[in-house]
């Protein structure tokens, strides 16, 4: 597996929101049928699917884990059936399974699919849910922590120690609400938002306020990867997988490598890990045309940016707050919204900035295209930001 | 609102209004025995010395069973906090507003933790904690942390 060797030809994607009568199966059916359309293929060229599971354990897992899909969407010629799961960063785990099936020759056409419906679940269901998620059910529950506690203390960690204010942590709320703006399948397409109605609402878990909190969605995506010989053969315009780079960390918040123990220098930890990308793909930060970075919480986006080398470590909230990572920006970053503005779909973050990411470099990004963009970085990460991935993909082979 | 307004407003169970303990593992009873004696209790290799938290089956540095749990002095710094007012499990509704909070120990480990007996506007990062033991059942003592009282 080498820069260039996979390609992503085709994606599908359905409206993010809550859609309480839209099931799993409805979602996975039509965004699998999409992306081979998309991608200009048939559905019998399909050899591999592979599913995320849900986050929030439901009957559609059940069905995923015993092959459900292929049989009903037409893939009559898959051999390979998977799920994959790594919480938010399942959107890099699949892909590498994707790309360790396309290597063994057993087939040049993968499926990934990605479905989503939280609006089954009570709230309450959700709350308690997202509080075990996030936490050790021994070491942090008993202490009444949720996942916005959870985002809230690291928040609070990167604000204190860099000095970031929290006009700068709602500047990048209102920048991915900017860009979801931009993006018909949003949660928050038709819904502005001010840095004074971001610090206004109601307070969460103190430094983070409502909006600065994700609001749990249902949705779907899929793609279809290929070789990159495949690739050239049946697509106008393939985007290339050219570098990657992954690092783990921790499972519980409290207990990180030591390189993610200090807050003011997280991008200690995540640098190096983009670096990698980097350096396998043969660019660097000043050939980005686009930053898509995933942190679902703003002060945490802040501290990816850091690593990226567009800003000093520290400063991105400035940066940010100057408006130079919103629409028109010199330095696009996370052009669906991501969480907070596209809608958290649990596993599917990743997926929808992932599939963001091809559009762009498709020129199929519509209103939220960034002009001329050739090459960006992204990025997934799961758990209490247990782990770090990030990818470089260009419209061509550098 | 206490358990008995919540569960009648909302409908709820006895277990949606109950908070989750601890059910320690073989390996993390004797931390759970000792908060329960007013103790602070950590897991060190007697191989390599390093401080497990949270203690594991073996050590995560050498993976040796050789193990012994040592007292911790009591003492640690704030790191991070958050102060919680909305969206709590049911459970933890009534405690609102309440802290959570990363407490590092001279020791090496860092502890997620409460912190209590203290108004919240107080919290600084890097203030001096000391801890405190909360009995929450007759089998379960949560070790929490309050600013440090000046001794002497």
């Amino acid at each position: 597996m080498g820069k260039g060797d996979f390609a992503i030809i085709g994606t599908g994607e359905v409206p993010c929101g809550l859609y309480p009568e839209r099931s799993e199966y409805e979602i996975a059916y039509t965004v699998a049928r999409m992306a081979v359309k998309d991608a200009g293929i048939d559905m019998k060229d399909v050899g591999a699917v592979l599913t995320a599971a849900h986050i929030m354990g439901s009957e559609y897992n059940t069905e995923m884990f015993f092959g459900h899909l292929p049989e009903a969407i037409g893939a009559k010629n898959c051999r390979n059936v998977a799920t994959v799961v790594a919480g938010g960063g399942s959107s890099f785990a699949i892909r590498r399974t994707a790309e360790g099936i396309l290597a063994s020759g057993q087939t040049d056409t993968v499926l990934v699919v990605h479905a989503q419906r939280f609006s089954q679940f009570s709230v309450n269901e959700q709350i308690k849910y997202f509080a075990h998620a996030g936490s050790n059910l021994e070491w942090e529950i008993p202490y009444g922590m949720t996942y916005n506690a959870l985002a809230a203390m690291m928040s609070q960690a990167y604000m204190n120690y860099t000095g970031t204010t929290i006009e700068q942590v709602a500047s990048h709320v209102v920048a991915c609400r900017k860009w979801a703006n931009l993006q018909p399948n949003a949660m928050f397409y038709s819904k502005t938002v001010t840095v004074e109605q971001v610090l206004k609402s109601r307070m969460v878990a103190y430094p983070l306020t409502a909006l600065m909190c994700n609001v749990l969605a249902d949705g779907g995506s899929a793609y279809v990867v290929t070789t990159a010989e495949k690739a050239r053969k049946v697509c106008s315009r393939p985007v290339y997988l050219l570098g990657e780079g992954s690092d783990y960390s921790h499972r519980n918040i409290f207990n990180p490598k030591a390189t993610f123990k200090d807050m003011t220098r997280s991008h200690e930890f995540y640098a190096p890990i983009a670096k990698r990308a980097f350096e396998e793909a043969g660019l660097g930060t000043k050939d980005m045309d686009i930053f898509e970075v995933y942190a679902a919480y703003p002060a945490l986006a802040l501290s990816m940016m850091d690593a990226l080398g567009f800003v000093e470590p520290g400063k991105s909230g400035a940066l940010v707050e100057s408006g130079e990572t919103s629409p028109g920006g010199k330095y696009p970053c996370t052009t669906n919204g991501e969480a907070l503005g596209f809608g958290h779909t649990g596993t599917g973050v990743g997926f929808a900035l992932f599939v963001e990411s091809v559009r762009q470099l498709q020129g199929k990004a519509g209103k939220a295209q960034v002009p001329g963009a050739r090459f960006l970085i992204e990025n997934c990460g799961g758990g209490a930001w247990m782990d770090a991935h990030f990818s470089v993909l260009g419209n061509e082979i550098p | 609102m206490d358990a008995k307004e919540l569960k009648e407003k909302f409908h709820l169970s006895d277990e949606d209004v109950t908070k989750p303990l601890p059910k320690p593992a073989r390996w993390s009873k004797a931390f759970w025995e000792g908060a329960k004696q007013r103790r602070l209790l950590l897991k060190k290799c007697k191989d390599c010395g390093h401080v497990d938290h949270p203690p594991y089956l073996y050590c995560t540095e050498c993976q040796s069973d050789n193990s012994q749990w040592v007292e911790a002095s009591g003492k640690a710094t704030l790191y991070a906090f958050a102060i919680n007012e909305y969206g709590v499990p049911f459970a933890f509704m009534p405690d609102l507003p309440y802290v959570t909070a990363l407490v590092d120990l001279p020791e090496g480990p860092r502890m997620l933790s409460s912190i209590v007996e203290c108004d919240p506007k107080e919290l600084k990062n890097g203030m001096e904690l000391e801890v405190v033991f909360e009995d929450v059942s007759a089998e379960i003592t949560l070790p929490k942390w309050r600013p440090a009282r000046k001794s002497g």
